[in-house]
């Protein structure tokens, strides 16, 4: 049976890791003391490019890469921008650390801003996370009062100053531009790439945003090397991954496992203690609801990156959820169709009208409204998914290919057994719906 | 730059190989190659922001498709506009526009100009899959100008972007999240900016249109004439849209003239049209007998002026008649006024000059171009680093000059602000407060200021500096020495500062020394540039460089060539109506009961005059006092030629015919010469424009056909002109300024505002809808002591007469004055007290 590997989660149960002390007891802030005393910025990206380290956001982007965009000598300043907004439906790992291991991202955090040529780094927690938000507070306050954070952090010279600042509740600021445009006060509108934020970014300045999750795996590169990182796990997906499991399972949670090590199907039956009832697998989601859905029999894949890229989803955010078979997948479709549809930012034209459109076909499918090519319909709007500015509008349309193209047979049921249902019905009667 | 320095990227769009400068965009590339790729949210002219997706392209090499609109162009890439991924790309962006919106175009004004309706017949899908309901807004009322349809709305954001980026005080916005997004203003409230008209034009589909043409007209049955506006002397260029067939003007809209308003108008140009369309004008010739009006017709009227002016020639001498003509008629009335006046009538009595008791008849304006001023105040402030405005409430005076300002002040050009209260354009500029009246002292404090910068000026100079001593001069600004010296220091630091004189400080009681020292201000500086001094006045009235430059003065004809022997000026006419020695008065275009600034005096002068002749489209209360009235028809309806502020020529074509009954002022002029057996006769505008070329210098070589359709500028008149011009006589400071006597403690300062009744503002219901009863404005301490709050009913008391207003408690005053903002009728402020001594007390 699979185990999991503790590596950002080992400390977390140690007495008093709140504060800077039960941290430091429990070996914390010495990579930061490494990075600063021993190492050169260019060694540090040089480490974490070794690590092959992947964004855990969701886009799985070399870390080490995007760092290296920034360009040297800047006029202007760098920024460093953690992205704590975690709002992809079944993701909810990021608060893990937050909210149990505060430091070991604050410690990611000056390691990265160093790397980059940073002096400024905020997080951007989402609004809901008020919890989150007062212990990253005052886990900062405690840490600039001993002289971690500020002028000449640990004697070395290097200032740097982090600040939390809170999101409104939108999930459009995760995505990363939304994110700038938020952060400068300003309505959360994703901006057009390029430029990208590693050349102008906030305020227009060069600026590298990470996820909490890949910057808190920062400290511990820097402390055993990036060769180590990357001894775990397959080729491409390396070092440990922080999984959310949620649905139809006897024991949800946040798993902190070794990609590679193990199926897709033995990590949701060995972690998630098997299915409530012992009913079967319907579907699963693997990486937040944007990915798309796979069925049961594609789920002996292995847990890696790439494999299930290969299969036709993504791992993304790694918030993996289980349907079972007692899921209408209509309704299930309709729901996350929802979600987006409320969530668009509303900026350009696809994304706005088609989310809306999506909802609008969907529901009517449910209620028994649906007409007979409305399945073609939906994949017909879907095949705009790349016009948008954002990638908002692709993670609205990849669960609603995905639900139309692999359970298509529950949808064309409905509208089958529905009002328009009948192969003879007029055109123009159907219209008057 | 030179031109090697311009670097230039090569790329093939849809097979062309097209050559532009780096950092133009593909949707720019693809225009300058002939290929035209449909958008919606881009806009030359405002930010980008790429949402609406239209414009998408396809790049060899790259991926996912690209917005055209906000790619930039690079060397060597492979760009289709037209392939069957872009083509389909854009039928489905098509598609989702169309899926929300109401398919109202029966009842939607925009119908026929529309570019959705366009769009969608050339890209779209010939039917819509759409079956469901459409999402539906309520209907805010966001002002008198525009109507809002948020239904229709693409959400293309330009109309948000105008406003933030170039009407200044971003009003619009995107509210709300994704389909919910609608477009509004803050709580709903109107609309107040000075510009909002241009998002009528910028609003691709029916969403935003003008209220003011809205059901009156559909698209296509209405014609264009190119025009230039008469609102104020910016001289915007428009299309005069008209409908013969009701004989109305029904809609303006800007005609793209980069040297003048770009493409933009304000408002007040833009929905003040009703005016022509009254039904307030006057469509007969009036003669007053024994206290009676009858309406006559022309044969009869025009024989009863030639009767008149005759008689009076006969027996008094020409010198006993005078013609005063307001500074809003064409070139070619304004010279052919002149030109009856003094080669028929037989009489220098000339001027048109009527807003201001004229002191000397080398005013502030004409000392200027004696000094050698430019006089060309937009692209004085395109070429200038450092502006500096002094004595002018630009928004309320030249619109579009202040939203260029703004335009100026976004790249990073420094803007000096000197002016007696806040203004609009205050955010943008460095902010310089001096007291009401203090404009010609404020200069003299800068004078003193640069001099010390500069450590030495001319002996002229000093001269002045010793009669405007700098004591003084603060303490009549009430300005501190810091303040004056950091305006000094900035125009010192300049490179290429320029310096605009507004009304308040060029055409006031102290015009002359307020132009004298902006000129000493910038020969110390050494801002000249080609031999002109960087020195622009701003006139508002639409034709008063016109006027000067076609020789309305009594001392000045044609060309500003002095005439022999000097006759009488605006405030000299009026004193010689009253005294007698003027026999006759012929007023054109101009309600001098509401523009002289002493009303009582005028009225004296009008009801001691024998015969009062006056010709104007209004009767306004001035006509009620005439033996007889003349109308004229409407600028709209004659050819004419108008020189704005920056003596720029530009014509005016005709719209309509002339309304029935009326003539315009020039064939009136015309007929009145033809009658009184002078030879003259009926000629067009183009021929009289001839005459104008031949008579002023500047004008040389121009004719109706070489002004073309955006204008000509003329050159600043020669020196000859003014060698031998008297100097204007050295007021020391002391005197520059009396104060408040105790009777009358506060200072009346009458202020500008874009929106009121003045004139002919008053018949344009959407312009008086739009605008706000006068109140006199009291600084908090004063209303204190008064004892009175917000909205009192006050009297306003001065040597001459009183106004009932009612008090608006506002620090925008300064302790010790009331201000009035604007003109309404009804509250004559003209007629309280005299020009140069605005005392007047406050009473409940
Ligand atoms: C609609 C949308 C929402 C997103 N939300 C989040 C989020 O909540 N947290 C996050 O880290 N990344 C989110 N992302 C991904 C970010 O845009 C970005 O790729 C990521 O923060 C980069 O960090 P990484 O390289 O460390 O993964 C979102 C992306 C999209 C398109
Ligand atoms: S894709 Fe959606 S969320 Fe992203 S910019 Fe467009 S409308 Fe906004
Ligand atoms: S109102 Fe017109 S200009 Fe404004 S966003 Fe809507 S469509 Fe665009
Ligand atoms: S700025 Fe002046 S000329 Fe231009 S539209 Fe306004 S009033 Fe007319
Ligand atoms: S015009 Fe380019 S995206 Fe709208």
């Amino acid at each position: 049976m699979a185990q999991e590997t503790r590596v950002l989660l080992e400390k977390l149960g140690t007495p008093d890791l709140l504060t800077v002390k039960g941290y430091r007891a429990a070996g914390g802030y010495q990579s930061l003391e490494k990075a600063l005393k021993e190492m050169t910025p260019e060694r540090i990206i040089e480490e974490v490019k070794k690590s092959s380290l992947q964004g855990r956001g969701g886009a799985a982007f070399p870390t080490g890469m995007k760092w290296s965009f920034i360009p040297k000598n800047s006029p202007k300043p760098v920024y460093l921008c953690c992205n704590a907004d975690e709002s992809e439906p079944g993701t909810c790992k990021d608060r893990v650390i937050i909210d149990e291991n505060p430091h070991l991202l604050i410690e990611g955090m000056l390691i990265s801003c160093f790397a980059i040529g940073s002096h400024m780094g905020y997080i951007y927690i989402r609004g809901e996370f008020h919890r989150g938000a007062q212990i990253l507070m005052m886990a900062i306050e405690e840490a600039r009062r001993e002289g971690l954070i500020g002028k000449n952090i640990l004697g070395s010279g290097f200032d740097c100053e982090l600040e939390v600042y809170r999101g409104a509740g939108a999930y459009i600021c995760g995505e990363e531009t939304g994110l700038l445009t938020s952060l400068e006060g300003q309505k959360g509108y994703p901006r057009n790439k390029p430029p990208f934020p590693a050349i102008s970014g906030l305020y227009n300045s060069p600026t590298i945003i990470n996820n909490v999750e890949t910057l808190a795996a920062v400290p511990s590169i820097i402390e055993r090397g990036g060769d180590w990182f990357k001894s775990m796990g397959s080729e491409k997906s390396t070092g440990t991954k922080l999984l959310c499991l949620s649905g139809h399972v006897n024991k949800p949670g946040v798993y902190e496992v070794v990609l590679g090590q193990m199926t897709l199907r033995e990590f949701i039956m060995d972690f998630g203690g098997g299915i409530p009832g012992g009913r079967k697998i319907k579907g699963v989601i693997p990486g937040g609801s944007s990915m798309p859905v796979m069925r049961d029999e594609d789920l002996d894949v292995k847990l890696t990156y790439e494999d299930i890229h290969a299969a036709g989803s993504s791992l993304g955010s790694g918030a993996i959820i289980v349907m079972d078979e007692t899921v209408d997948m209509v309704e299930m479709c309709l729901l996350l169709a929802h979600f987006y549809e409320h969530e668009s930012c509303g900026q350009c034209t696809p994304c706005r009208e088609g989310t809306r459109w999506f909802v609008q076909v969907v529901d009517a499918i449910l209620k028994g409204e649906g007409h007979p090519g409305d399945c073609d319909l939906l994949l017909d709007i879907c095949r705009s998914e790349f016009t948008s500015i954002c990638p908002l509008w692709v993670a609205a349309v990849w669960p609603v290919r995905a639900f139309v193209t692999k359970f298509r047979e529950e949808f064309e049921e409905k509208i089958r057994n529905g009002k328009y249902g009948k192969k003879d019905q007029p055109a123009a009667m159907a219209m008057a719906g | 730059m030179s031109q090697t320095d311009v670097q230039t990227v090569t790329l093939t769009i849809d097979g062309k190989e097209v050559t532009v400068p780096k950092g133009t965009t593909l949707i720019e590339a693809a225009r300058q190659g002939g290929v035209f790729v449909p958008h919606y949210c881009y806009d030359p002219d405002l930010s980008i922001v790429a949402s609406c997706r239209l414009c998408l392209v396809e790049i060899e090499k790259v991926p996912k498709l690209q917005p055209s609109c906000s790619t930039p162009a690079a060397d060597g890439q492979v760009v289709f506009t037209q392939s069957e991924k872009v083509l389909d790309a854009r039928k489905m962006q098509m598609e989702f526009l169309l899926v929300q919106h109401p398919l109202d175009c029966p009842v939607c004004d925009q119908g026929g100009e529309c570019k959705l309706q366009e769009y969608s017949r050339n890209h779209g899908y010939d039917d819509t899959r759409f079956r469901f309901k459409r999402r539906t807004f309520a209907k805010p009322d966001i002002g008198p100008f525009i109507d809002l349809e948020r239904n229709r709305c693409i959400l293309c954001s330009r109309c948000v972007r105008f406003l933030d980026e170039k009407g200044g005080n971003a009003e619009l916005a995107v509210i709300n999240r994704g389909n919910r997004s609608f477009i509004g203003t803050f709580q709903e409230k109107p609309l107040r900016g000075d510009f909002t008209g241009n998002i009528t034009d910028l609003c691709p589909v029916g969403a935003l249109t003008s209220k003011v043409t809205r059901f009156r007209v559909r698209v296509w049955e209405l014609k264009d004439a190119p025009s230039v506006c008469t609102m104020c002397s910016v001289g915007c260029n428009v299309n005069l849209q008209h409908r013969n067939r009701t004989h109305e003007i029904l809609r303006i809209t800007p005609r793209l003239n980069s040297d003048v308003n770009h493409r933009w108008l304000c408002d007040m140009g833009r929905f003040g049209f009703d005016q022509f369309n009254s039904a307030e004008r006057r469509r007969a010739p009036e003669i007053r007998e024994n206290g009676e009006w009858r309406e006559t017709g022309w044969a009869e009227a025009i024989g009863e002026v030639v009767k008149r002016l005759k008689a009076v020639r006969e027996s008094h001498g020409g010198a006993a008649a005078a013609g005063l003509i307001g500074p809003r008629q064409s070139n070619e009335a304004l010279f052919l006024f002149q030109q009856f006046m003094r080669e028929i009538v037989g009489t220098q009595n000339i001027d048109h000059r009527t807003e201001h008791e004229i002191k000397a008849n080398d005013d502030g304006f004409l000392t200027s171009l004696a000094l050698g001023a430019v006089n060309r105040p937009l692209e004085e402030a395109r070429r200038a680093d450092v502006i500096a405005l002094v004595g002018s409430d630009l928004p309320n005076e030249l619109p579009i000059l202040r939203l260029q300002m703004r335009e100026h002040s976004r790249a990073g050009k420094k803007i000096l602000l000197a002016y007696n209260r806040p203004t609009r354009m205050d955010k943008e500029c460095g902010v310089f407060r001096y007291h009401p009246g203090g404009d010609a002292a404020f200069l003299a404090a800068v004078l003193h200021a640069v001099v010390k910068e500069k450590g030495g000026a001319s002996d002229d100079v000093n001269a002045l500096l010793g009669q405007a001593g700098r004591d003084d001069a603060l303490k009549i600004a009430q300005i501190d020495e810091a303040k004056a010296a950091g305006f000094a220091q900035a125009l010192v630091a300049a490179e290429r500062p320029v310096l605009m004189l507004g009304e308040d400080a060029f055409a006031g009681p102290r015009g002359v020394e307020a132009v004298r020292l902006a000129a000493a201000i910038l020969d110390t500086l050494g801002a000249r540039h080609d031999g002109a001094l960087a020195l622009s006045l701003l006139p508002t009235p639409v034709n008063a460089r016109g006027a000067a430059d076609v020789g309305c003065y009594p001392h000045r004809g044609p060309g500003y060539e002095p005439v022999g022997a000097p006759g009488r000026n605006t405030t000299e006419i009026l004193r010689g109506c009253i005294d007698g020695s003027i026999q006759a008065l012929v007023l054109f275009n101009t309600n001098l009961l509401e523009e002289y600034p002493d009303r009582e005096f005028a009225q004296k002068a009008l009801q001691a005059v024998p015969t009062l002749i006056v010709a104007d489209a209004f009767k306004y209360e001035t006509g009620d006092m005439a033996h007889v009235f003349l109308p004229l028809s409407a600028y709209s309806e004659e050819d004419g030629t108008y020189t704005n502020f920056g003596g720029r020529v530009q014509r005016a074509q005709r719209a309509l015919p002339q309304l029935d009954g009326t003539l315009a002022a020039y064939q009136l002029l015309l007929a009145l010469g033809e009658r009184w057996g002078a030879g003259w006769r009926q000629i067009r505008t183009p021929r009289i424009f001839e005459f104008i070329a031949q008579a002023v210098k500047q004008y040389a070589g121009l004719s109706w056909d070489t002004l073309g359709g955006q204008g000509v500028t003329v050159p600043a008149p020669p020196d000859e002109a003014f060698s031998g011009a008297a100097p204007a006589p050295d007021a020391p400071l002391a005197s520059l300024n009396g104060s408040p006597g105790g009777d009358y403690p506060y200072r009346l300062v009458r202020g500008r505002r874009l929106f009121d009744r003045a004139g002919e503002k008053r018949f344009a219901p959407p312009l008086v809808d739009r605008s706000e009863p006068c109140a006199a404005e009291i600084h908090p301490g004063d209303a204190k002591e008064l004892g009175l709050s917000d909205g009192d009913s006050i009297t306003i008391r001065g040597e001459k007469g009183s106004a009932p207003l009612t008090v608006k408690i506002s620090s925008n005053t300064r302790p010790g004055c009331v201000t009035v903002l604007g003109h309404y009728d009804g509250v004559p402020l003209n007629a309280l007290a005299a020009e140069e001594t605005p005392w007047v007390n406050i009473q409940r």
